[in-house]
């Protein structure tokens, strides 16, 4: 950053949200910047994070403009904290945006169909602020195919899609982008609701597409055409990403990566082959071409059999997801074995606590850990992992710094010798099953867990709890989470002051999402003059009723709080569902009839 | 009532006959209610093979007369109670119980008593129970249901009618209790039968596997692709065969009587029945803190009063597994191998509620090759 002249006169910061129409005239008496605005926007134009941008535009007025005017993306983490007009009028030189809509619980079925979050509002006044809009990034939105249809005709240089955690579209949206985009560089669907009506989207890509970067289909369920999706494959020479569905077969991949060797993020199909004569063989080298491969996925229904096929390109991989790979412990074993450079892992916790000891043998570098559950909802429930898996990986990767870990039995003692070996956690979400459970040795309270956590990692971000916890959680996550900026709390603590100390303690906190706890009133409004440094606040399934949100919203008009009613005839009194949000644009507009703005 | 010839079904009779045999034979002891100290032999009705044509009852409870052992009262899964004299019939162990030939009869009952009562047992179930039951059979309230909802099932653990199988994993334990009750209601008279036997419905309280978990919605916090598709995944891995089987490794599920959840132990990488043991004497005896010991009595708290008693030998539990014929046996009767490559699941039980497993293990030996 360019250094400040001492004899500037000092304007005042200017409100983040200030709209300001047209460029600011600066008369001699305000212009105290020494660069002209040209540099000004060109230096800042190399700051890419938001949040560091964000800091500059509160500088002063000038940098505020500099930087709104040199600013080519844009990251609304909450599509209703901001209009699309207000963002239009500030930001007038867009080329790519990232919006993110519902509440977060929306996709563990909490929010109910048709909450909001439509795309489509946004996209119109896109149309006519941004017409050389690049980039669209969605994430929990509603997304329709009119939507896509319209996204795709309006927009002439539009290059990449990328929808994750979406619904209300078709495979029919998709054609739209395919046939019309002509400059796409990347089509990356990820685990929406979609409307799955045939593999025909891919054949809609002209033969003149040739910019394809990045397309993954891998959630898609529908047969593609093999034929187009190979000319496709062939005819992209940047393609660096590339993440099947389950319908490509084995000796399909084969053919493909035939055609693009340059690839470095691949998602296989299934990786077997229903034939047993004697193709494993063949497949040997289908690897041995791909230098660049630093991210495998897929791997569905993978085998002992053909799990080797991979182990050439093993050695160079930083990113495995096996968390669609049924694989039992010595299967893993023998994968990870090869795979030294590993810095992110994916699991299913078929590989069991055995498996888990071969990823801290294996792994030195490991960065993220990620172990998802087979069977969640299996009635005979099998133990997938324990807290011991967990211990041998903090073992052997004392690196490990984000982890996602589902399991049905854990340790307030594992825990904390989890946290003595890796104290640079930054996300730990630590998910035990059955809601409320003690340790199961013990029989007491996870609270020294997370306690445990919490003390020793202290560059803590991310924070998920779970099992049998008392209110000395919150107050150990008050005390000492100091960097904490999401937590989210299911099942536990005991009475208000639980979610007090949380709302007291952690001055970074910025999302907070708690359902099935004994949270009241008291504990809502605790926060109130926490919400407008939040994100969002979302609570359901607690104790706050009606009169507290209403209350909460009369002293906060610049909060939105909604509540979300059940059905008919539930007790007015209480708020089953409220979710907290700040915002410049002021109610929604188009909530729905469950919504109850207050 | 008269015996109405329309109501008449057909029950398979060969087995029950072999039980009483065998009951008088050994001749009554133990309680004095007829009941045995221990009890040594697990009867069971098989089914009546190629006779689909015929309505089929299934037997609940057995009770003999205790101070007149030639009489015993049967009932099953339909509303009527039959007493029969055995002295009637002529008992060969065969299936064709009272057949003549060129046709096939069922066994007379001398007497047969409709109770009234039925209607009514369903108070003898928990809410919870008669839900389940409900789901079992999809039924949605009607006179049916209470039938149904009476109904146990006196067959192998693991050898449930389709319908039962949410619901039905205690059936040895259940039947023996209902077998009991029945003894000590039963009076001289066959008159009083209107007694409830059906109190052995009481049982399903008892029941080891818990009624299934209502699911709260959104826990686990997974996405719904996940589910989805690990969905999929697992009807996959069903329908290719329980246990799971990869190269090495075989996987099969160990459950408890009484603790909560199951667990999966790979058999491959086990030597002998010994090393079996004590892994999984390890593994469940967490499971046995603060369990009551078999008198009743609270057993004090800590690992070391509570380790299970070695699993093959001992007097508390005792472990059974259930082979590629569905039929519940032993472990430890047949060699090894032969046990690895036939057993698909364990089930470690009460040794009070496992009986006469042994002798069919070693008739199962002996018609395999």
């Amino acid at each position: 950053m360019p250094t400040m002249d001492p004899n500037r006169k000092k304007s005042k910061p200017v409100d983040l949200v200030d709209s300001v129409d047209s460029r600011v005239e600066l008369t001699e008496s305000t212009r105290s910047c020494p660069f002209p605005d040209e540099v000004l926007e060109r230096v800042l134009s190399l700051i890419d994070s938001h949040k560091d941008r964000s800091s500059v535009s509160l500088v002063c007025k000038d940098w505020y403009n500099a930087e709104r005017w040199s600013r080519r993306h844009v990251f609304i983490g909450n599509c209703y904290s901001v209009s699309p007009e207000i963002v239009a009028a500030r930001f007038p030189r867009i080329r790519s945006v990232t919006l993110k809509g519902k509440p977060r619980f929306s996709d563990f079925n909490l929010v109910p169909e048709d909450w909001g979050a439509d795309v489509h509002p946004w996209l119109s006044v896109f149309s006519s602020a941004y017409p050389f809009l690049e980039e669209l990034r969605l994430k929990r939105m509603a997304v329709s195919d009119e939507s896509l249809e319209f996204l795709a005709t309006s927009f002439h240089g539009f290059k990449a899609l990328s929808l994750l955690s979406c619904d209300g579209f078709s495979t029919d949206g998709l054609k739209a982008i395919a046939s019309h985009c002509k400059n796409l560089t990347e089509l990356d669907i990820q685990e929406n609701g979609i409307d799955d009506l045939g593999g025909h989207w891919l054949s809609c890509f002209p033969e003149s597409q040739t910019s394809l970067e990045v397309l993954n289909f891998a959630s898609l369920n529908s047969e593609v055409s093999f034929d187009a999706l190979e000319k496709l494959v062939s005819r992209c020479k940047s393609l660096r990403v590339l993440k099947l569905n389950r319908n490509i077969s084995l000796d399909q991949l084969q053919k493909l990566l035939l055609h693009c060797p340059q690839l470095m993020e691949l998602g296989t199909g299934t990786f077997m082959q229903e034939l047993i004569s004697g193709p494993v063989t063949e497949f040997k080298n289908m690897f041995s071409n791909c230098r660049k491969l630093v991210t495998v996925s897929g791997l569905w229904d993978a085998t002992p059999l053909y799990l080797p096929v991979i182990y050439p390109v093993c050695a160079s991989l930083t990113f495995l997801n096996l968390s669609y790979a049924t694989l039992q412990s010595s299967e893993l074993a023998n994968l990870l074995f090869h795979c030294r450079s590993l810095r992110r892992l994916w699991l299913l916790d078929t590989v069991g606590d055995k498996g888990l000891e071969a990823v801290g043998s294996c792994c030195p570098l490991l960065e993220e850990l990620r172990v998802f559950p087979a069977d969640p909802f299996d009635q005979e429930i099998f133990l997938g992992v324990t807290e011991s898996g967990f211990v041998s990986v903090s073992r052997g990767c004392p690196k490990l710094r984000h982890v996602l870990y589902f399991c049905r039995q854990m340790t307030n003692a594992a825990v904390a010798t989890i946290a003595r070996n890796c104290p640079d956690f930054t996300h730990f979400r630590l998910c035990i099953m059955n809601p409320g459970q003690p340790d199961y040795l013990t029989k007491e309270p996870m609270d020294e867990a997370f306690g445990a956590i919490v003390k020793t990692c202290t560059k803590l971000q991310r924070l998920a709890v779970s099992g049998l916890l008392t209110d000395r959680t919150f107050e150990y996550i008050g005390q000492h989470a100091k960097n904490m900026e999401t937590l989210s709390v299911a099942f536990a603590g005991n009475s208000d002051l639980g979610m007090e100390c949380v709302l007291k303690g952690c001055p970074k906190l910025r999302k907070l999402e708690i359902r099935d706890c004994p949270f009241g009133n008291a504990a809502l409004l605790s926060g109130l003059t926490k919400y407008e440094s939040m994100r969002s606040l979302w609570m359901s399934a607690c104790n706050v009723t009606m009169n507290a949100c209403r209350m909460l919203a009369k002293e906060k008009p610049r909060l939105n709080v909604e509540v979300m009613r059940d059905e008919e005839g539930s007790d007015d009194s209480q708020a089953h569902k409220v979710y907290v949000y700040r915002s410049v644009a002021g109610p929604r507009r188009d909530a729905p009839p469950f919504v109850l703005t207050l | 009532m008269k015996d109405d010839g329309a109501s008449r079904r057909n029950i398979t009779t060969a087995a029950m006959a072999e039980m009483i045999k065998s009951m008088m034979m050994k001749g009554y002891g133990g309680d004095g209610n007829g009941r045995l100290g221990e009890a040594t032999e697990l009867f069971t009705c098989q089914p009546v093979r190629g006779r689909t044509f015929t309505p089929v009852v299934h037997l609940n409870a057995i009770a003999i007369d205790p101070l007149n052992p030639n009489l015993f009262v049967v009932a099953v899964s339909d509303e009527f109670t039959r007493l029969y004299d055995i002295r009637k019939y002529r008992y060969d162990a065969s299936a064709a119980f009272g057949i003549l030939r060129g046709g096939y009869r069922d066994a007379k009952a001398s007497f047969l008593y409709f109770h009234l009562h039925v209607k009514q047992t369903s108070k003898f179930m928990s809410m919870s129970e008669a839900s389940m039951e409900k789901k079992a059979y999809g039924i949605t309230g009607n006179k049916d249901l209470n039938l149904k909802a009476t109904e146990l099932r006196l067959g192998l653990p693991g050898s449930e009618s389709p319908e039962r199988e949410a619901v039905n994993k205690n059936l040895v334990a259940g039947a023996k209790r209902g077998f009991s009750d029945t003894v000590k209601e039963l009076p001289k008279q066959p008159a009083l039968l209107e007694k409830k036997p059906q109190v052995s419905v009481n049982s399903n309280s008892q029941t080891s596997v818990p009624a299934p978990k209502q699911q709260v919605v959104g826990w686990p916090p997974i996405r719904s692709f996940r589910k989805n598709t690990m969905a999929v995944s697992h009807t996959k891995n069903e329908e290719n065969g329980d246990p799971k089987m990869g190269s090495g490794c075989l996987y099969v599920k160990v459950s408890m009587d009484g603790a909560p959840y199951l667990r999966k132990v790979d058999l491959e990488i086990y030597s002998c029945y010994l090393d079996l043991s004590s892994a999984l004497e390890k593994m469940f005896s967490c499971f046995t803190i603060g369990q009551y010991g078999s008198h009743g009595v609270p057993t004090r708290d800590g690992l070391s009063e509570s380790r299970l008693m070695n699993l093959l030998h001992g007097s508390e539990y005792v472990l059974t597994y259930e082979d590629k014929d569905g039929d519940w046996m032993l472990v430890g009767d047949v060699p090894w191998d032969m046990f690895i490559s036939s057993c698909k699941r364990m089930r470690i039980m009460k040794s009070s509620d496992a009986i006469g497993l042994a002798p069919r293990a070693m008739e199962k030996c002996r018609n395999r090759t």
